[in-house]
């Protein structure tokens, strides 16, 4: 046995020379590719989470517009009301590509902030800047925003970003 | 098994507002002229909120609420009918306004 090892030990020492720098090599790439990937998948989920930042803030601009409109527009609650229902659409999306996220009971309060009062009724109300009903669209559309920006920093950890040069 | 669709057949795409004086397509048209109906004849019904255009809160809670006012209990309406919808804060929303009006 000893004199096996004697013989063979030259022959592992030599294939380990070759061999080394190829598996220091092969284990650097794969770390390297997956920083990578990782950073790829955070850029593709921070443009995803902008884009439904910048669609929440279209439908609470128009919202802030119905309601602060002369008259009751017709159009204009169509609008808000087809705008959320996609919201809703893209927070579900969005809720399945980050297992931490849900989004049920923002979407019900944005919705209720936006439609229950003063809504789709003939008594409508021109509101003022600091009406109630304005102040909770605000406050609603702020929550969602803050959720999304929390869940992509849990997601994505400082860790996984690229250092800034 | 009655299906109720939010289509241009069998009521609108496009539900809008509380009561009648509100719309051609109110909550309260909704739930007088075709949730009561199937309701009171006891018959299985399935509600598809997704070909709808959105809804306006008002809209949902006079429809479902303003069924619990109206004397139905949520026992009842969950025996006799469920919803589809891809959508469940929708869901969520209708359960809540049923649930509080029960409550008041």
């Amino acid at each position: 046995m000893l004199e096996l090892l004697q013989t063979l030990g030259p022959f592992f020492l030599e294939i380990a020379k070759t061999l080394g720098p190829f598996f220091i090599a092969t284990i650097g790439w794969v770390l390297v590719n997956r920083q990578n990937n990782l950073r790829e998948d955070r850029k593709e989920a921070r443009s995803i989470i902008d884009k439904i930042i910048e669609y929440l803030s279209l439908i609470e601009s128009d919202a802030y517009a119905f309601h602060t409109a002369d008259a009751r527009d017709k159009s204009a609650e169509r609008k808000v009301k087809l705008r959320i229902k996609t919201l809703a659409c893209r927070l579900g999306h969005c809720s399945k590509m980050f297992s931490c996220a849900e989004f049920t009971q923002e979407i019900i309060r944005f919705r209720q902030a936006c439609t229950k009062l003063n809504f789709e009724t003939e008594e409508f109300n021109q509101q003022v800047s600091n009406s109630e009903i304005l102040l909770g669209i605000n406050e609603q559309a702020d929550k969602i925003r803050d959720k999304l920006e929390r869940v992509f920093l849990d997601s994505f950890p400082r860790s996984h970003r690229k250092p800034k040069t | 098994m009655q299906e109720i669709h939010f289509d241009n057949r069998t009521f609108s795409r496009y539900p809008a507002g509380r009561y009648r004086t509100d719309g051609k397509w109110s909550g309260e048209k909704f739930r007088d002229e075709i949730l009561s109906h199937f309701i009171a004849n006891g018959e299985k019904t399935t509600i598809f909120l997704d070909e709808a255009q959105g809804f306006g809160s008002s809209f949902l809670e006079e429809a479902f609420g303003g069924l619990i006012r109206k004397g139905i209990t949520f026992a009842t309406f969950q025996s006799l009918v469920s919803l589809r919808s891809d959508d469940s804060s929708l869901l969520e929303e209708i359960e809540t306004y049923m649930l509080d009006a029960q409550g008041e």
